[in-house]
């Protein structure tokens, strides 16, 4: 064995106290790594606390409404479980859905509606679909659903027009409503996507329906505007102070124009 | 095979000690890299959790205009269980939980202040045949937990227990609104007010039905001070007034153009009164020296000068979105919590709101800021700061042992040497 510089063994002088003083406990003898270890560890558990918490405080599932929104979603639901196949009331509960972005419920709900509803007078569903499109910003497949749904209810239209019905929905309140809230669903998407022409022109088609629309003569003039046309613009503002005198969005759109 | 005898141990400590190191930083480094992730995915799954925590459809940041927004409260359960019509509320001194007359259901309700329900009190003709709820105007509740009822239409105050057993009542005609103290109860009716020992012993009677000065037309609003002020809302003279507990007058003002004037032809309704209120109600006492009226037709919480009744600021706007006020028919404060509860009789809620200047303190608005979601967060930030706490001391503990055990190893070396 050899020799140490004060006569010792090797053996005898070999730091035995080495390993737990610089790594008999491994890495963790490292404060910085033991700390961090807690750390994560306390992270880890106060995160799965929280949710136990969370869950046993109703907060992750909350049992009642806690919103205006909410609690007219949930008077809807109950409408609608209980076997109401309303078309409004299913158009209103889609509507609330999707204001709130509860997208993956709302799809749920015209996947149900399909074949149990009878909405083929208004096809509400086809339009809340089209909505649907709209509000998650798939734009193409919306203006597609929105002019299927267009030609849908322009059919129905028709053909009840052509029947013998007594009384005859078609002749007494013309086409549905819903054939003009479609052209202002995709006034709105052409708007978003910078094609003036097209949002002018479904503009046109709703005020056709609805010509005393005072608000919407106001879109339509300011789109005008946008697409250059001045004089339909003052011919629209125009209108609109016929309905509504002093009106001061028309005031300053005519303003705006160079118009008195 | 090597033979370690012969390198020399300076070498072997170095060689170990960089080893060790090497080993320490390889740890430090994943640690790192395992925290950076641990606490993405936390902030990731807790934005997930927050979109579920906060209610769709809640007004933007929480506030309309100066009025905060904290919650309201449609009913609990399945929809069957939604209030109909919460006409008016009390607040439970000791823990601030909300009491809710529903008149529709035959029901009193009590909700935490998270909006949960806490406890249901039917009185509804089918399970109590004899004297059930009819038309409760007006709830209040004392310290000791006793929940007064006001019921017109049987002419009584009815006080119940918190487990909803009858404990007494005393009659009093068309009692339309109530407040209750340790020691007083005050009950506003057609014509007036009385002010009662808590057994209902009339104290004072003050005023007659009528317009004239000392007279009122419909009292639907009471309110004891702490110093046993009392507060009055003539509804339709649209009056506020102040009253020792004597029952001497401190002050009267007029509130708006009276409501009981409108009825008999009058074609002009001017008011020279600031506040212009059309339909004062509830009325409570705030802990920033004020009264806060809530008037169903204004749509609004109108504020005042409690030693004064001069008027300060109008807050609340009119519609059914959170945060808005729709035929609001009672005011409470609640001092704990430092915030408003509203009887949102219109849109069939309550609601939990916050004025400014309210003169909540530090502690109310701590507890304010615990009462919904952050409050699952409380018990493991506990947890964690036990542990640390705990960690620390034991830290600290075993290096002190560590030092001495090396102070004696140096000492018997020195003896030994």
């Amino acid at each position: 064995m050899p020799k140490t510089h004060d006569g010792g063994t090797a053996s005898a002088q070999r730091p035995t106290a080495a390993p737990s003083a610089v790594g008999g406990g491994g890495m963790f003898s490292d404060p910085v790594v033991k700390w961090m270890a807690a750390l994560i560890s306390l992270l880890v558990v106060g995160f799965l606390i929280f949710v136990v918490f969370s869950l046993a405080l109703g907060y992750l599932r909350p049992a009642a409404p806690r919103t205006f929104t909410e609690a007219k979603i949930s008077e809807g639901q109950s409408l609608i479980d209980s076997g109401v196949i309303e078309p409004e009331i299913w158009r209103n509960q889609l509507m609330l859905l999707i204001d709130s972005k509860q997208f993956a419920v709302a799809q749920n709900l015209i996947d149900k509606g399909e074949g149990i509803v009878d909405d083929s007078w208004g096809h509400e569903l086809g339009w809340m679909q089209a909505e649907l499109y709209g509000a998650q910003g798939r734009y193409d497949e919306a203006l597609v659903q929105a002019d299927e749904t267009q030609a849908a209810i322009m059919a129905e239209y028709e053909r009840v027009l052509a029947s013998e019905d007594v009384p005859n929905r078609a002749k007494a309140y013309g086409i549905s409503e819903n054939h003009g809230r479609i052209s202002l669903l995709k006034y709105r998407i052409h708007i978003v996507l910078e094609d003036y022409p097209e949002a002018q022109r479904e503009l046109q088609v709703y005020i056709d329906a609805n010509p005393t629309d005072a608000g919407i003569l106001k879109d339509l003039a300011a789109v005008k505007i946008l697409n250059g046309d001045l004089d339909g613009a003052r011919a629209d503002y125009d209108r609109v102070l016929m309905f509504l005198p002093d009106d001061p969005e028309a005031l300053e759109g005519l303003e705006s124009i160079g118009a008195e | 095979m090597n033979d370690t005898s012969d390198i020399p141990v300076a070498a072997v400590v170095t060689d170990t000690r960089s080893e060790e190191h090497e080993r320490s930083r390889t740890a430090r480094r994943i640690l790192t890299i395992v925290l950076i992730v641990l606490i993405l995915l936390l902030c990731g799954v807790g934005y997930f959790l927050g979109k579920i925590m906060i209610p769709q459809g809640g007004p933007l940041g929480s506030r309309v205009g100066d009025v905060g927004w904290i919650r309201s409260i449609y009913g609990f359960g399945s929809n069957a269980d939604q209030m109909t019509t919460p006409s008016t509320t009390a607040l439970d001194p000791a823990n601030g939980n909300i009491w809710v007359a529903d008149p529709g259901k035959y029901r009193l309700v009590e909700y935490q202040p998270d909006g949960s329900l806490a406890t249901l009190m039917d009185k509804s003709p089918a399970t109590t045949p004899e004297g059930h709820f009819r038309l409760p105007s007006k709830i209040a509740m004392d310290r000791s937990g006793l929940l007064y009822v006001a019921e017109p239409t049987y002419g009584e105050v009815r006080v119940f227990n918190t487990r909803g057993e009858e404990q007494g009542m005393f009659a009093i005609p068309s009692p339309l609104s109530l407040a209750v103290s340790d020691d007083y109860i005050v009950v506003g009716t057609n014509g007036g007010f009385a002010i009662t020992d808590k057994f209902g012993n009339p104290l004072q009677v003050i005023g007659e039905p009528g317009r004239g000065e000392d007279q009122f037309d419909r009292v639907n609003g009471v309110a004891i001070d702490s110093d046993d002020t009392v507060y009055v809302v003539d509804t339709f003279n649209n009056r506020l007034s102040s009253w020792t507990i004597e029952g001497q007058q401190n002050w009267i003002v007029e509130l708006g153009y009276p409501q009981n004037q409108t009825m008999t032809g009058e074609t002009s309704f001017e008011s020279s009164a600031p506040a212009r209120l059309q339909t004062p109600m509830g009325i409570t006492v705030d802990n920033g020296g004020h009264l806060v009226v809530a008037d169903m037709f204004d749509f609004s919480l109108a504020v005042f000068d409690k030693s004064t009744g001069e008027f300060i600021a109008k807050y609340g706007e009119v519609g059914m979105d959170d945060g808005k006020l729709y035929y609001p028919s009672d005011v409470d404060y609640d001092p704990i919590h430092d915030w408003f509860v509203v009887a949102d009789n219109g849109a069939k809620r309550v609601q939990i709101l916050t004025l400014p200047d309210s003169g909540g303190s530090v502690a109310a608005k701590a507890r304010q800021g615990l009462s919904g979601p952050l409050k699952a967060c409380l018990f493991p930030l506990i947890l964690i700061l036990i542990v640390l706490i705990v960690s620390f001391v034991i830290g600290r503990l075993n290096r002190r042992r560590r030092e001495r055990a090396v102070a004696e190893a140096v000492r018997q070396d020195a003896v030994a040497a």
